[in-house]
This record gives structure tokens, C-alpha cells and sequence, in this order.
């Protein structure tokens, strides 16, 4: 008897932790939206009240800005240089090696730009800020705004998404003008194309449009990496262990919010408008 | 005149039950002490006086107002007249002694022009003599030994000139010559302002009894003992005496 019995009890089991994990699971993804909702509230509202947190900002600013141009135009570069060589090899069978510099500076605008700088401030500035943010919650300094009577929200998250929307775009621009030198290089060192050229046709190819579209996304890009980072630090548990869970969780949910935003707006862009 | 009342105040932490119907007063420009065992409730009593924490249930009473029922607005303007010195110091690392002290003092006005500055030096300078810290202004707090850090918390939250002051655990973790100094300084700050309500979450039962005008004593998140440090003293009660002994268990 027993031997028919253990099976189905196990099963019973499995299938009621499953249900369980499913459950908090879910309940943890709802809380987190509810909670963003009212902390994105808390954001528009201290954002249009006093006091302009312009010094906090301009700090963060070159934090986020200036700190990043290194990492920024080294990554353009290459990313540049690599997508050209593969685009490159790819055309030169139709022997139209001259639309490399088109292709490129039009990828970079439309695509790679935005989403790349958006991953590299997400990982160096985001997760920074997050575990900035838990470190301070872990040291009272959190409460201790509070009973100054100063929201955290003003003073530690408005300069923060503040100095994001303002310097994401700026270093997307520098990406693209980075991206393009990259594949400049190529275009004229490796497949021997005249430097004229590649600046005409990648001029006809990005238009104000596409820069546009490129400011827009990093624009998106800048509030998701500073809202979200500062989200998960006030959101963490205390401690060394939440330092890390909420680091993890804030660079893996801004690195699938760019995406899904992006492909929105690419989306957008390309069938309604 | 009663700055604070606990009536029948219950907390709870998942299934930790914290606090269980507890009740106390504090009155109006006494230092009382509120001491017990680890574990009992203290630090949570005093997070909830400052309205960092909520409790599942009963009355908080300040000057005869329910304090849970405060709007945000008042919670601002209540926070703004009160000083906390954590048991942590909670110094902000990536601001100096100067900008720590003068924190609040910049947050709380609405607009501080480059003559201020002069004022705010000024008024800095004052807080870390009283402090005892003179010359530190330029520092970080990361310069600086625990007990120096407890003493700039302590300048931060007396640079508002508060009407309650809250230290949690202020010697705890200290030295006994600094922790010593904290006590002096909790003294001094009440001999200069004698209408200021103070209260100290604290092991150290010899300086509630030396310092204390009250004593509240908690046991199992319940109020134990109240009253004055003589009857504390006095009390045939064998806990309090184990207590005071230092040999609870």
C-alpha cells in the first residue's frame, strides 16, 4: 500500500511548492509594481517642488557623465570598428564596400547607441548608485534624513535621475561620434574606402530623424537606469547580502527594461508613425 | 506637561511579537531613560516616538495629539524640532564634519546665499567646541574613531537647537572614557537648556540612575518599571535588582 501512496503524496508536494513559489513569486512582481508606481509618483512630485537640488545634481552629473566618457568611448570605438568589419565583409561580395560608413553611422543612431551606453551606465553607474543607496539604508543614514525631515527622495534620488537624463543623452551622442571613428577607421584601413565617400553616404543615411529617435531612446534610457537604480537600493533588505541581491536585480531588470523600451519605441517608430 | 504617551502600543515583526501593550509617558523637559535587556523593544519605542515606525496597534500621544494620525506635513514640521543621535552615529560618508553639522541647519532654510556661509562656519564652530572636536571641521567622517563620530552626530542634531532630543544607544560599543564623555555631553546639553526634553535608549543603568530624571524599564516588550531613579533604586523587586546587580538572565 504504501508503495502506491508515496508517489501521489510526493507529487501533492511538488506540485503545492511549485504553486507556493509561483504564488510569492508573483506576489513579490505585483508589490514591485505597485511599489514603482507610487515611488515614480513620489518622483514627479518632489521633482516640480522646491528645494532644486542643483548642487546634488551637478555632482552626480560629472559622477555619471564625466566619469563614464572613458568607458563610453572606448566601447563605441570598437563596437564601431567590429560591427563595420562584419558589414564590411558582408557587402564587399556585392562589391559596395562604400555604404559601410551608411550602415554603420545608421546602426548606431537607430540601435546601438542607446541601448549599449544605456547597458554600460547601467552596469558602472547604475549598480554603483544601487549599492550606494543599500549602504546608506544599512547605516541609518536613511532614517536619519527622515527625522530631519528631508525626503530621500529629494535628496538622494531626484539629483540622481536628474544627472541620468541629462548626461545619458549626452553620452549616447558621444557613443555614435565614437562608433563612427571606429568604423571610419576601418572603412578607409581595411576595405580601402575613399574618406569622402563614407562621410557623404553616412550623412544622406542619418538624418535629424534618426538623431532624434536616438535622443529620445537615451532619454528613456536615462530615467530607466536612474529611477530603477535607486528603486531596488531603497527597496533592499539591509546588510552585505542585500548590497548583492539588490545590485543583481537592479542591473538585470534596467538591462531588460532597455530592451523592452527600445524595441517599443523602434516598434512605434517604424509601423504607427 | 506630557511631551509623550505610549497607551497600550503592540508591535510586531512577521510573527515576532516586539511589543506588547505598551505603555509610558515622557514628560515635558525631563530626561528620561528607557533601559531593559536586548531585545525588548527600546530602539523600537524610540523609532516609533520619531515616526520612523508604525504600530499594529494603540495610541501614541504627543503634547495631547495622536501622533499616528500626524499628516505628512506635520511629520516634517515635528521632525524639524527634534534631534536623534543613532546608535550608529549615521553620518553622511560622503560629506565632511562642516557639511554633517550644518546638514539640517541648510536643509531646514529655504534659501542659503554665499554670506551664509560665513554664518554657518560660525555656528559650526560653536557646536564642535561644545562638542569638544575643535579643528575636525575639514575632516571626513571616515578620520575619525567611533566616539568622535558619536560626538559630530550629536553636534548635527543639536545645531537645529531641538525641543526633544533622542539618543539611541549612545555609549553603546564605546570605551568607557568616551562613553563617558557622550554622558557628559548628554548632561551638559540639558544643564544649558533646561526646557529640553531628552531621551535616552540605554544599557547603562548606572548613568540612568546618576543622570535620569525618569526611568522606564521594559521587560518582554511591556513596561516593567517607571518612575523616578530613588524608587528604581529602592525597588525590592528581584529583576530590577539582578539588573542592577548586572547578573540578569
Amino acid at each position: 500500500m504504501p508503495s502506491t501512496a508515496t508517489p501521489s503524496l510526493s507529487l501533492v508536494r511538488s506540485v503545492t511548492k511549485l504553486a507556493n513559489s509561483c504564488y510569492l513569486r508573483c506576489h513579490s512582481l505585483v508589490s514591485h509594481i505597485g511599489g514603482f508606481i507610487v515611488y515614480s509618483s513620489e518622483i514627479f512630485y518632489h521633482a516640480l517642488h522646491k528645494p532644486l537640488r542643483v548642487y546634488e545634481t551637478i555632482q552626480q552629473m560629472e559622477f555619471v557623465g564625466y566619469q563614464s566618457m572613458m568607458i563610453i568611448s572606448v566601447a563605441a570605438y570598437f563596437t564601431g570598428a567590429v560591427f563595420s568589419l562584419q558589414v564590411g565583409e558582408v557587402i564587399s561580395i556585392f562589391d559596395a564596400q562604400s555604404l559601410i560608413g551608411a550602415i554603420t553611422c545608421d546602426a548606431l543612431a537607430n540601435a546601438l547607441a542607446p541601448i549599449i551606453t544605456g547597458f554600460l551606465v547601467a552596469g558602472r553607474i547604475g549598480s554603483s548608485m544601487t549599492a550606494e543607496i543599500v549602504s546608506m539604508k544599512s547605516k541609518e543614514q536613511i532614517d536619519a534624513l527622515k527625522v530631519m525631515g528631508v525626503h530621500p527622495i529629494s535628496y538622494l534620488v531626484i539629483p540622481r535621475v536628474f544627472a541620468c537624463l541629462f548626461t545619458v543623452p549626452c553620452l549616447t551622442v558621444f557613443f555614435f561620434l565614437f562608433g563612427s571613428i571606429g568604423a571610419f577607421t576601418v572603412s578607409t584601413f581595411v576595405f580601402f574606402v575613399d574618406a569622402g565617400l563614407f562621410l557623404e553616404y553616412a550623412i544622406l543615411k542619418v538624418n535629424w530623424d534618426d538623431i532624434s529617435l536616438m535622443l529620445g531612446k537615451s532619454l528613456v534610457v536615462g530615467w530607466t537606469v536612474g529611477t530603477l537604480s535607486c528603486y531596488f537600493g531603497l527597496r533592499a533588505k539591509t546588510g552585505n547580502h542585500g548590497i548583492g541581491q539588490a545590485t543583481v536585480l537592479s542591473v538585470a531588470t534596467t538591462f531588460i527594461m532597455i530592451m523592452i523600451l527600445d524595441s517599443l519605441i523602434t516598434f512605434i517608430e517604424t509601423i504607427i508613425l | 506637561m506630557i511631551a509623550f504617551q505610549f497607551k497600550n502600543v503592540s508591535k510586531s515583526f512577521q510573527n515576532l511579537s516586539v511589543l506588547k501593550d505598551l505603555s509610558f509617558r515622557i514628560a515635558k523637559g525631563e530626561l528620561s531613560y528607557i533601559i531593559g535587556r536586548s531585545g525588548e523593544g527600546k530602539s523600537v519605542s524610540l523609532r516609533m516616538m520619531v515616526g520612523l515606525l508604525r504600530p499594529d496597534s494603540g495610541e501614541i500621544l504627543f503634547e495631547g495629539d495622536d501622533f499616528l494620525q500626524f499628516s505628512s506635513k506635520e511629520l516634517t514640521k515635528f521632525r524639524k524640532s527634534v534631534g536623534v543621535l543613532f546608535q550608529h552615529s549615521a553620518l553622511f560618508d560622503s560629506l565632511s564634519v562642516f557639511d554633517n553639522i550644518v546638514f539640517p541647519k541648510k536643509e531646514h532654510s529655504q534659501r542659503l546665499w554665499k554670506t551664509d556661509a560665513r554664518w554657518l562656519r560660525a555656528e559650526a564652530e560653536n557646536i564642535l567646541e561644545i562638542i569638544g572636536l575643535k579643528g575636525t571641521m575639514d575632516s571626513m567622517p571616515q578620520d575619525l574613531s567611533v566616539g568622535e563620530r558619536h560626538r559630530v552626530a550629536l553636534g548635527r542634531a543639536l545645531i537645529t537647537k531641538p525641543a526633544i532630543l533622542f539618543y539611541d544607544e549612545p555609549t553603546t560599543g564605546l570605551d568607557p572614557i568616551y562613553a563617558k564623555k557622550i554622558d557628559e555631553l548628554i548632561i551638559q546639553t540639558k544643564e544649558k537648556d533646561p526646557n529640553l526634553t531628552a531621551v535616552v535608549v540605554s544599557h547603562d543603568i548606572h548613568a540612568a540612575m546618576r543622570y535620569g530624571d525618569h526611568i522606564i524599564m521594559l521587560k518582554n516588550g511591556s513596561t516593567y518599571f517607571q518612575g523616578a531613579p530613588d524608587e528604581f533604586q529602592n525597588s525590592t523587586d528581584t529583576y530590577i535588582k539582578q539588573f542592577l546587580g548586572g547578573h540578569w538572565f
